[in-house]
This record gives C-alpha cells, sequence and structure tokens, in this order.
C-alpha cells in the first residue's frame, strides 16, 4: 500500500485513503477498498452463473440480506461498502 | 533466619532445582536418612545425606534474572543488555520492587549467593532443556562466575518419580551442556533484542506523534503470530460469497429418506437444473456393495502440542491453562515432563511398572485389560523426536490430595492416552453402497459398524451412527430404487474460519514459530496487549490491525514465518556447535537496525494511523472552533496525561514551527457538545454541558468576566438552545 494520500478519509471509517482506492467517485481505505473490488469482481460472477441476471443494485441488496447461522457469510467490511453504495444511491 | 543462622556447615553438595516443589521432590526422593526443612524468609531448603555427603537442596523460582538494557535511557534503538536481578526495580537500577514475588526472588537470590560460593561441589537439577539450562547456568554465571558455571555438574531427569531421581542422581552429567546453554541465552538475547526495539518504536512514534501514551508490543514471534490471524481476517471481513449449486438426491427404502449427494459442484444454475432434471427422468440402480475391515492404529503418545490441543477440543480448556496444569501434574510426580515436542516414549520406560501402578487406581483398574503385551509396535511411537525430553506419559504415582475438576479431566486424558497407546487396533467394518445415477453418477454411501472397539474403548470415543443403516442393510446389488426425489440447492462459499486457541497454535507449531513453551503464552500476549479479542475464536481489533498494517508496510519480514524459522535453525546450529552465539546475534542486529531506520522515517504515518485505532473516537474529532490563541489552529478535546482531566487544546500543539500551547480547561462532569454560539462577554466559543440534572453553556475562557460571575441559577448558564 504505497503512496498513501493524507488528505482523503474514508467515507466508511474515517481513515486514511489509499491512492489506489480512488475508483471514479469513492476512496476507501485500505480494507473498504478490498471489499469493494470483492463485491466488483463478485457481481461479474454472480451474473455469469444465475440465470436471471441482476442489477448492480439488486445484487447489493441480495448480497446484503444474505445470512448463514453464523451470520458470517458476507463480510463486515463488505455489508459497510453495500450500505455506503445504496445510501449514495 | 538467614542462611548463616541455619547451621549449614561445609562440606555440602549444593543442588540447585527450578522451583521449590521440586527441590521438595527431590530432597523426598533421594534422602537416605531423613529430610531437614530449614526454612530462611519464606523459603525452604532441605538437608539430607546421600551416600555420605550432606546435601543442601534449594530452587530458583524459574528465572530468577532476566535480560535488561545495559545503561541508561529509553530510546531505540539499543543493543547493550546484561543479565540483571529480577527484583531490581529498573535497569541499571539498584531500587529493589516492593511487590510479593519480588521479594521472594530477592530472598532466593539471597540464599543462593550465600550457599554458591561456600559449596564443595553444585549440582543443577533445573528441568532439562534451553530454559532449564538457562535458569541454572546464569545462576552460576552470575552469582558463581565462570569457574563454578564450567565445572558444576548436571542432573538429568524427565519424571520427578523416586526411581528416577535416584537413577538419575548416580549418573550425573560432568557440566551442564554448554551449548545448549548458548543456544538459550542467544534466543533470549535476540528475543529481548526484537522485543524491546520494535515495541519502543510503536511506543515512542506514538508518543512523539500524539503526545500520549500506550502499552504497545511486538517482537519475532509475536509479529507473525498476529500476521496469521491478520490475514485470516482479512479474508473474513472482506469475503463476498459466489453461488454455486449442488444436486441431492432423496431416495426412499421402507419410508425411510436418506440423503445422497452428488460430490461435484455445479457452477452455474442453468447446468444444475438441466442435470437435476436429467436425473429425475433417469433411473437409480445399485451398481455395487464393497465390505471391508479396516484397522485404525491407537493415537501415538502426546507431546505438549498434541495435549493442548486435544484437551481445548474436548474441554476447551485454553492451551495456556492446560500447559500450566500440567506442570502442576508434573511437580506432583504424576506426569513426565511436559514441554515437549517428542511422540516417543523412552525405550527403557518400565510400562509393565506403570500399568501396575496405575491399576491400583479405581478409575483405571478396567483399563488394564485392553494393554497389549509389549512388543514390537506397542507401545505405538510418533514421528517427532525431543532430544531432552519424551512423550508425556503417566508416572503411575497416585495423586497426593483429590485434583480439582480441570486437573483430572487433564490427568485422565493423559492416563487413558498412555492406555491407548498400549492397546489393541480399533477394528471396524466398512460398507460401500455405490449407486449409479441414470448411469453417469456414481454416488455411495458408507455404513460403519464397528468389530472391535480396541483402543477407541479406552479413549471413550462414540461411535457415529446412521439412523439408517437397518434399512441400507437390506439393499443388493443390482436393486432399483423405485422411490426417489432430485433437488437443486442454492449454496455459497464461505469465508475461512477465525482461529481458535488451538487452530492457532497448530498453526504456529507448523510455521516453526515459537518454542513449545512459549507459544500459549504468546497468544495471551497478543490477547493482553488488546490486539486480539474473542475467547473460543479470535478476532483481530482495530488496533491489531492497525499494528500489523505498520509493521507489513515498513518491515513485512518480521510479520512473516521465514524470520523466526530462520533463527530457530541457527539456535538448532548453536545446540549442536555448528555456528557462534555471537554471530547470530550480531546477524539479528543488523537486520534489526534497517527496519528501525524504516519505521523511523515512516514515523509521521504511523503515528496518525496509531492514534486512529488507539482511540476510534480521534477518527471523527469534533473541532471546537478556531483557536483564539493562534488563530489558525482548531480546539479539539484533549486528555491530560498527569492529570487524566479534560481540556480543549489547539492542533497547532503538534506543529513544531507554531507549537501553541493554547488550553482551556473544560467541566470534567457531564458530556461536551459543540455550539455555533459565542461568549457575549469576551467572544469565545461556547460548549454545551449536558449532565444528569441540568444543561448549561461554558465559555471556555477561564477569564470570562461572566463566568466568574455564574452561578447555577444564572440566567447565563440556563438552558437556552437558542440559535444552537
Amino acid at each position: 500500500m504505497k503512496g498513501i494520500k493524507l488528505k482523503e478519509k474514508c467515507p466508511i471509517d474515517g481513515k486514511i485513503a489509499f491512492l489506489e482506492g480512488k475508483d471514479n467517485t469513492y476512496f476507501f481505505c485500505a480494507y473498504h477498498y478490498f471489499a469493494y473490488h470483492n463485491l466488483k469482481d463478485g457481481y461479474h460472477l454472480w451474473n455469469e452463473k444465475l440465470e436471471k441476471k441482476l442489477s448492480w443494485e439488486e445484487y447489493l441488496d441480495t448480497i446484503l440480506k444474505l445470512k448463514d447461522k453464523s451470520d458470517n457469510l458476507v463480510g463486515e467490511w463488505v455489508k459497510d461498502v453495500i450500505s455506503f453504495l445504496l445510501k449514495k444511491q | 533466619m538467614n542462611v548463616q543462622e541455619s547451621k549449614i556447615r561445609t562440606p555440602f553438595v549444593l543442588c540447585i532445582a527450578e522451583k521449590p516443589s521440586a527441590a521438595k521432590r527431590i530432597a523426598n526422593a533421594l534422602a537416605e536418612k531423613g529430610v531437614e526443612q530449614i526454612t530462611i524468609g519464606k523459603e525452604s531448603i532441605y538437608k539430607i545425606v546421600r551416600k555420605n555427603e550432606n546435601l543442601i537442596i534449594t530452587a530458583a523460582s524459574g528465572h530468577i534474572f532476566s535480560v535488561v538494557q545495559d545503561g541508561y535511557g529509553s530510546e531505540f534503538p539499543t543493543y547493550d543488555f546484561k543479565w540483571a536481578p529480577l527484583y531490581k526495580k529498573s535497569r541499571g537500577s539498584n531500587e529493589i520492587k516492593k511487590d510479593p514475588y519480588s521479594q521472594r526472588i530477592l530472598n532466593i537470590f539471597k540464599i543462593l549467593k550465600e550457599l554458591i560460593p561456600k559449596a564443595e561441589k553444585i549440582i543443577i537439577m533445573t528441568d532439562y532443556d534451553q530454559e532449564g539450562e538457562v535458569i541454572g547456568g546464569i545462576i552460576l554465571k552470575e552469582l558463581g562466575g565462570e569457574k563454578i558455571f564450567r565445572t558444576a555438574k548436571r542432573m538429568k531427569f524427565s519424571t520427578l518419580t523416586k526411581d528416577e531421581l535416584k537413577l538419575a542422581y548416580d549418573k550425573l552429567l560432568p557440566t551442564i551442556d554448554f551449548n545448549l546453554f548458548e543456544a538459550g541465552v542467544t534466543r533470549h538475547y535476540l528475543d529481548w533484542l526484537y522485543g524491546i526495539n520494535l515495541s519502543r518504536a510503536l511506543m515512542l512514534t506514538y508518543k512523539r506523534e500524539t503526545s500520549k501514551f500506550k502499552s504497545l508490543s511486538t517482537g519475532r514471534v509475536q509479529g507473525p503470530t498476529l500476521r496469521f490471524v491478520y490475514d485470516r481476517e482479512i479474508k473474513i471481513k472482506s469475503h463476498v460469497p459466489i453461488p454455486f449449486w449442488q444436486i441431492k438426491i432423496r431416495i426412499f427404502i421402507d419410508n425411510n429418506p436418506i440423503e445422497l449427494k452428488i460430490e461435484k459442484n455445479f457452477e452455474a444454475e442453468k447446468e444444475a437444473k438441466r442435470k437435476a432434471e436429467e436425473f429425475l427422468k433417469g433411473e437409480i440402480y445399485i451398481e455395487k456393495i464393497e465390505a471391508k475391515d479396516v484397522r485404525i492404529s491407537p493415537p501415538v503418545p502426546p507431546n505438549l502440542s498434541n495435549l493442548q490441543g486435544e484437551i481445548y477440543r474436548l474441554y476447551k480448556i485454553p492451551p495456556e491453562q492446560t500447559l500450566a496444569i500440567a506442570e502442576k501434574l508434573y511437580l506432583g510426580a504424576l506426569i513426565s515432563y511436559p514441554r515437549t515436542d517428542a511422540q516417543q516414549y523412552p525405550k527403557d520406560l518400565n510400562h509393565i511398572e506403570i500399568i501396575n501402578k496405575l491399576a491400583q487406581q479405581k478409575n483405571y483398574i478396567s483399563l488394564k485389560k485392553f494393554v497389549l503385551p509389549i512388543k514390537k509396535n506397542r507401545p505405538v511411537s510418533g514421528k517427532k523426536t525431543d532430544p531432552a525430553h519424551p512423550a508425556i506419559y503417566p508416572t503411575g504415582e497416585k495423586p497426593d490430595k483429590k485434583l480439582n475438576s480441570k486437573e483430572f479431566k487433564i490427568y485422565d486424558y493423559i492416563v487413558r492416552r498412555y492406555f491407548a497407546t498400549l492397546a489393541e487396533d480399533s477394528i471396524e467394518t466398512r460398507k460401500k453402497i455405490v449407486f449409479s445415477i441414470n448411469k453417469q453418477e456414481m454416488v455411495s454411501i458408507t455404513i460403519t459398524k464397528p468389530k472391535k472397539r480396541g483402543w477407541k474403548q479406552v479413549l471413550n470415543i462414540k461411535e457415529a451412527k446412521n439412523k439408517f443403516s437397518e434399512s441400507l442393510e437390506k439393499l443388493r446389488e443390482g436393486m432399483n430404487i423405485e422411490k426417489f426425489e432430485v433437488k437443486t440447492e442454492q449454496k455459497y462459499t464461505t469465508p475461512p474460519p477465525r482461529y481458535n486457541p488451538s487452530s492457532l497454535l497448530k498453526e504456529m507449531e507448523k510455521n516453526e514459530i515459537g518454542t513449545k513453551a512459549t507459544r500459549a503464552e504468546i497468544i495471551n500476549t497478543l490477547k493482553k496487549r488488546g490486539y486480539l479479542q474473542g475467547k473460543e475464536s479470535f478476532e483481530i481489533t482495530e488496533l491489531g490491525l492497525t499494528v500489523m498494517e505498520i509493521l507489513k508496510q515498513n518491515s513485512p519480514i518480521i510479520t512473516l514465518p521465514d524470520l523466526t524459522r530462520q533463527v530457530e535453525q541457527s539456535l538448532a546450529k548453536i545446540e549442536r556447535a555448528e555456528i557462534d552465539s555471537n554471530t547470530v546475534i550480531l546477524q539479528g542486529i543488523v537486520y534489526l537496525h534497517k527496519v528501525l531506520l524504516d519505521l523511523h522515517n515512516e514515523r509521521k504515518n504511523i503515528g496518525q494511523a496509531l492514534d486512529a485505532s488507539v482511540d476510534p473516537k480521534n477518527q471523527n474529532k469534533q473541532n471546537y472552533g478556531t483557536c483564539p490563541i493562534c488563530k489558525t489552529g482548531k480546539l479539539e478535546i484533549r486528555i491530560a496525561r498527569n492529570t487524566g482531566k479534560r481540556f480543549l487544546g489547539c492542533t497547532n500543539y503538534f506543529n513544531t514551527e507554531i507549537k501553541c500551547n493554547a488550553s482551556f480547561p473544560l467541566p470534567q462532569k457531564g458530556k461536551i457538545e459543540k455550539t455555533n454560539k459565542k461568549c457575549p462577554a469576551d467572544g469565545y466559543t461556547m460548549v454545551k454541558v449536558i449532565t444528569n440534572k441540568r444543561i448549561w453553556y461554558w465559555c471556555i475562557n477561564p477569564e470570562c468576566p461572566e463566568r466568574k460571575k455564574w452561578g447555577k441559577n444564572s440566567d447565563f448558564a440556563k438552558i437556552n438552545n437558542e440559535g444552537d
């Protein structure tokens, strides 16, 4: 994680955001950035696998509602990012 | 009473045990006529006669010396060290700590200091491993000098039973193991160098960048251990579940529903559904039935990690507690020395005697019948060895007093596992029924039936039962399944499980991190430092994440097992006299210096990152307006380090050019909230103070002419939300 941009803060937890985290509109800290990218990669995979294609919003909503017995199925940082993105929209 | 008053007359042989309870047991075992107990302060020493020699048996209390900085200061880097008694207040100081533990160490120190020079001969009787060698060797070096260190004898034993102790006394080693000692002290030096310097680098950087204090630490073993949890946490917290599909077939035999699971996972929904439809239209018949007997060997003799893992699995007793209890059982002569890596018993161990002794205890009478004759393949042995000690086994001695519940569980497991290693194989009949699904997929179900329970009965292992095994037994090759259902099930990829005390310990062992004796303690330290949380599964905290991020960015190798593994290999080489201790220490310092320089260069970022994690509130720290003194800084709430009281301070305090010292006291009770109000008297910022009883506004200026007049009933101080 090189190139710390000190003035930018992660909109989710206020931590220092990393340059690599710049994705059009949002800066995220390293952890939320990682989660965000997993989400984006996941979107393509979901639509490759499902019969009925999902829109980005439907996908986010579906992931957020997924639960297993221990509620550990969806990563905490992934949930943070989804909540942030849905709120923004 | 002191040593002089205690009628100890020369000539005498001084025997130094590792702990007082071991000293007492050794004295009782070796005494030919009787044991005279002499109390000096709160310590007991034992006078006995053996083979016409007067023996004085005394004890350390584990380590009574530790590595400290040689010289003053708390800066980093610091590479000068020495050994100092544990009772001293700080490095280089002669002040004595007042707590009971330090007072006890002082007393032991005085006893040893007086007895060592007077002794005709000295025998080190500490536990026979690296630590035992260091405990004994350093006492001799520091209190007796090089000559005594070189000439003292060594008694080697693995259990504190009378017979073994007598035998060990008859076969004294001519000196301590100098190579083992060198390896042990080198480990202490390296741990000190890495621990003190890296921890100071974190703490001092945090202090200098934030003017706050927090106890932070890391080291060459802590770093990689935390890294395991960190890497796992990243995977868990950023896990996005991806769907996949499974096909489940439910067959009905005697109307009993039995699930058949197709092992293959289907990546796409469409493919899974198509396949399921095909299966539904097709037929299911029994392709073949295979039955065979499978022999299962007993578990091998346990080393410490095996014991800790099994006890955690069975009883959820944390590994560090298992070690503490096992040590207590060892000091009670009930089991062999527990800090061992070996999975093999000593070749000359008298199993018949141990079995007969154990069979005298009512809990174990029934286990004797499971034991096979001792021959080539019994007892079973594991692969791991330890040059110092064998695997853990019971001595056969009966407990002197009633064991508490946890002690009994661990003792009972050790006894049963010992019997299991000597017992018959367990035999089970496994019947594999292979179903052909539409001539495309083969799915099998295995029914297991115990034929001979063998060692499993010794360890009280329950057999898993298949609910419908009776119905399945009726199936024959070629039979068609008339009634069945097929369905697809959507599943999701799951994140890896969090580490628990046992799995983290296993990961450390697999990666050769730490020693058998220190691993559990390292995990405990990570918890104490606030890097890990949770009892049954470990979650990394915000602070743990930040510390790891800092180390990973600035010196990744400190967080990887490779460095520690290299050190362990170097220590093993010292033990084998293949490399010099000084070379290993120097290599360590050269590497460490580079890491410290990198950390120093990144101090600003490190300070900020730590600040946000140590006190997460700091991330969204509110500012309470512009500083009225420097006019550029912002006011924020801070806590005075000396008094613990809160106040408003200027952010330019940390700006080395401006260094604004402005500070404004705040009420110490109640919640402080920011407002947009300005004081009508002097124009200073006003804050809102909310307590259980009232809410009022507070001008931050202590010299405010109006504030001085305020009383509870002042109009100015009354609730007023206008303009807020």
